[in-house]
């Protein structure tokens, strides 16, 4: 695969969010795949990504898996050049309402440390509202 | 390929189990060669589904135990894993595996003990059907990823999240009103909208009775041709069609809050049968969450993206409704060990269409359909059956 994990870890901690777009169609691309799911060629190459986006939907989780200490804001953010990212919205939980819908944020990241089954620590991208 | 059929089902009560994997699933097996009259000898694979043994007992490469605790040896016995729809997946092959002439006799069932892991671990287990490397690090849980479905249904269609939230209470109070006349149900207790508006909220805006329960349980079916089954049996159950569809990560789905793997795996279901939703007199569908019963009637064509919440309101998918939905309790209700869930539904509309489903009964009940999603989306499988007498 031309973006392997490691590398979009890397990547991202050094301030870039990267993808990959379809040489063929001009789709871009994520999470990484071999293939395109738009036209199925494999003449992927890595492309940077706005670090800016939209909120498509959001939730509070109040329950939260071992490992994570609730409440926390997940929202999937919807990117101008098509894909879409998950990540953890830096607001007051409490406060969050069906009004962040559609808001525009920025987008930073956070070292995760993981557990005995994550295969080690991770990222999750941060997402702050544009004021 | 020939015509397949379901002679025997059975399941354990649903709930809290002290019983292991593997006796719970040969107490579910018990009875569905009882039911089928077939000893477990004439058995020639077996179709296991089971996702979370590993972490339940620290078991893996669960299916030989499964074939061996029913006093067989070498007979090929394969593990089937789609998170939720496991069950479902594991007839689907069973099924096929018969049709293509593979084998004549074969068993598909499930078994799962998701109490003994404890909510928090259980919710991380849970959450490992997710992407693991692009949404897992984030904490998202299958409430959450519900619940941000939720927060789009009510975009896209203008429904009021109020609106929804109210009509959402309706189908946790219909799912456990159907459940208490269950007797295998997990939860056999009527409750009100009040119950579930008064009950911790687990991810805005679903609340604990919005979600279905950690459960343990077993089920089983027994599957042959068609040409056996009605030597066998007075009331062979067909299976008419089949369809599974996937759509990988959630990060990839665009169509939400419809779902494309439902749309794919109900259209081949669909067309292999030759039936249309208005054919279909009950269904059992995938409510884990009460959002997901909405959003898999639409997806299943019984109404209009966007309806799907008015009709609870109008009582559609009540027990004597257009179209009786989870009589059996549901996910809900009835409870959801992950593992073996497909497999009680398919129980439940095998005990419809034979008229043997007592106090949950849908009257005259001829076809019936199964729906099961795993996953955040990525997974769902259909299965439509029909009296074969």
């Amino acid at each position: 695969m031309k973006l392997r994990f490691i590398d979009y870890c890397k990547h991202i901690k050094e301030g870039k969010l990267v993808g990959l777009k379809c040489e063929d169609c001009g789709n871009y691309i994520f999470p990484p795949k071999s293939y395109c799911p738009n036209c199925g060629e494999d003449r992927l190459s890595k492309a940077e990504l706005s670090k800016s986006g939209k909120i498509k939907t959001f939730t509070v989780v109040r329950v939260a898996p071992e490992g994570f200490t609730p409440p926390y804001i997940v929202a999937i953010v919807e990117l101008p050049e098509g894909p879409q990212v998950m990540g953890n919205l830096d607001y007051d939980p409490d406060k969050a309402g069906f009004s962040l819908l559609g808001k525009q944020v920025d987008i930073g990241w956070k070292s995760v440390a993981g557990d005995r089954y994550s295969a080690g620590e991770g990222v999750a991208l941060t997402f702050s509202l544009v004021t | 390929m020939r015509e397949v059929a379901i002679i025997g089902v059975g399941m354990t009560k649903f709930g809290k189990h002290e019983e292991t994997l593997l006796e719970m699933f040969g107490d579910a097996v018990e009875e569905a060669l009882l039911d089928a009259k077939v000893s477990p000898k004439e058995i020639e694979a077996v179709f296991f589904g089971n996702c979370l043994g590993g972490f339940e007992e620290g078991q893996m490469n669960i299916s030989p135990f499964g074939a061996s605790v029913l006093g067989l040896k070498d007979i090929p016995t394969t593990r089937f894993e789609c998170a939720c729809a496991t069950a479902t997946v594991a007839i689907r092959y069973a099924s096929l595996s018969v049709a293509s002439g593979c084998h004549d006799i074969v068993l598909a069932g499930g078994t799962e003990k998701t109490l003994v892991m404890g909510t928090p671990f259980a919710t991380r287990t849970f959450a490992m059907a997710s992407d693991s490397r692009y949404e897992g690090f984030s904490g998202i849980t299958f409430p959450g990823a519900f619940a941000m479905m939720a927060m789009l249904y009510s975009k896209q269609y203008g429904i009021p999240l109020k609106t929804l939230k109210e009509r959402m209470a309706m189908i946790a109070v219909k799912n456990h009103r159907n459940g208490a006349k269950n007797p295998k149900a997990h939860f056999r207790k009527e409750i009100t909208i009040d119950d579930v508006y008064n009950s911790m909220m687990v991810a805005d805006p679903l609340q604990l009775y919005d979600c279905c329960p950690f459960t343990d349980g077993a089920s089983a079916v027994i599957i042959t041709t068609l040409e056996k089954a009605k030597k066998l049996c007075p009331k062979p159950v067909i299976v008419a069609g089949t369809g599974q569809g996937s759509a990988g990560s959630l990060l990839d789905q665009k169509d939400l809050p419809r779902l494309r793997a439902r749309e794919v795996a109900a259209r081949e279901a669909y067309k292999q049968a030759g039936l249309t939703p208005k054919d279909i007199d009950v269904c059992e569908l995938h409510d884990c969450f009460t959002i997901a019963e909405i959003i898999a009637s639409e997806g299943l064509g019984f109404f209009d993206h966007g309806k799907g919440s008015e009709a609870v309101e109008k009582g559609e998918t009540d027990i004597g409704g257009k179209i009786p939905i989870n009589p059996s309790g549901g996910l809900k209700a009835r409870g959801h060990p992950i593992g073996a869930t497909g497999a009680a539904q398919v129980y439940t509309i095998v005990k419809q269409l034979r008229e043997e489903a007592g106090d949950f009964q849908v009257d005259g009940a001829k076809v019936g359909m199964v729906d099961t999603l795993g996953g955040d989306f990525s997974v769902v499988c259909n299965l439509i059956l029909k009296r074969g007498w």
